[in-house]
């Protein structure tokens, strides 16, 4: 009898902790109606250097500011939010020939789990896996990212409108288009094969 | 013939060499528009505004320069004037 109470007991407690863990845990949206949140791409081919930027971003990240290593979310780009300084340029990225953004309208990055987590003034770094998914393609991926916590920061964003948090996430990662079916070889010269993209994007959890 | 190609291989040398340092003389290839760089003053991210704006790049200038050259060659064919 005293046992089964004592483990009564225990579960409640962990019931108990795993809910005010839950309670802790914030949903930051990462559709920024300011447009800042970007995603700048950089090809450098030996005749051509390529760079851009994309706006389309969207997506939900869960944070708890006490249990960092627990952050798990995914990471929208529009592809056809990609922009280009070369309008022909532009278009022949987007096309069929490359990233076929008509049938391929998204680029993707879901967590699976963090790890190397290490905590920093403002935030924290770790390096988070996921999967990546570009032109239909899904590749598991492991990337730097630096997270800033900044509460009670989404007033000051939003000129008053809301109160809440903001959550900023950094990160600098290569890509191969080879892996992800974007015309294999070819063009070398004046598309680069590696693809650096650096993500700067800040998402909002408000009345947090 | 010969001073008239001679006079337009010239402006077209000049005139080319003008236009591409008055868009900002830009080593690369050809932009419609320009990239503004900005910065969030809340977050500090950095993110880039575009200003829809022709920049002459090195392809255009290599065309007006072989242009030229041509005007120039041509101008060859044709005797001086007795």
């Amino acid at each position: 009898m005293q046992t089964t109470k004592c483990l009564l007991l225990a579960s409640a407690s962990l019931l108990a902790g795993a809910f005010s863990l839950q309670a802790a845990a914030k949903d930051f949206d990462f559709k920024d109606p300011k447009g800042v949140n970007n995603v700048s791409f950089l090809l450098d081919a030996p005749l051509e250097s390529i760079s851009g930027n994309a706006k389309g971003v969207r997506g939900v990240v869960t944070f708890d500011p006490e249990n960092p290593s627990t952050v798990s979310g995914t990471i929208v780009i529009e592809t056809g939010s990609l922009t280009a300084t070369n309008n022909q340029l532009q278009e022949h990225m987007l096309g069929d020939g490359w990233l076929d953004a008509a049938n391929h309208p998204e680029i993707t990055f879901a967590t699976k789990s963090l790890s190397k987590v290490e905590t920093t003034p403002d935030g924290f770094t770790a390096h988070v896996t996921g999967d990546f998914s570009l032109k239909g393609v899904t590749k598991e991926l492991t990337v730097p990212v630096t997270f800033t916590y900044l509460p009670d920061m989404l007033g000051a964003r939003s000129n008053g409108a809301m109160e809440g948090d903001l959550l900023v996430m950094r990160s600098t990662f290569t890509i191969n288009r080879s892996e992800f079916g974007i015309k294999s070889g070819q063009n070398t010269d004046k598309v680069a094969e590696e693809i650096e993209l650096r993500l700067a994007i800040a998402g909002a959890a408000p009345g947090a | 013939m010969r001073p008239i190609l001679r006079i337009l291989a010239v402006l077209i040398f000049l005139g080319s060499t003008a236009f591409w340092v008055s868009t900002g003389g830009h080593t690369g290839f050809s932009k419609n528009r320009v990239e503004i760089p900005q910065i969030d003053p809340i977050t500090q991210i950095e993110y880039i505004e575009y200003e829809e704006r022709f920049v002459m790049g090195v392809e255009y200038l290599a065309l007006a320069y072989g242009a030229a050259t041509i005007c120039f060659g041509l101008s060859f064919a044709f005797g001086r004037r007795r």
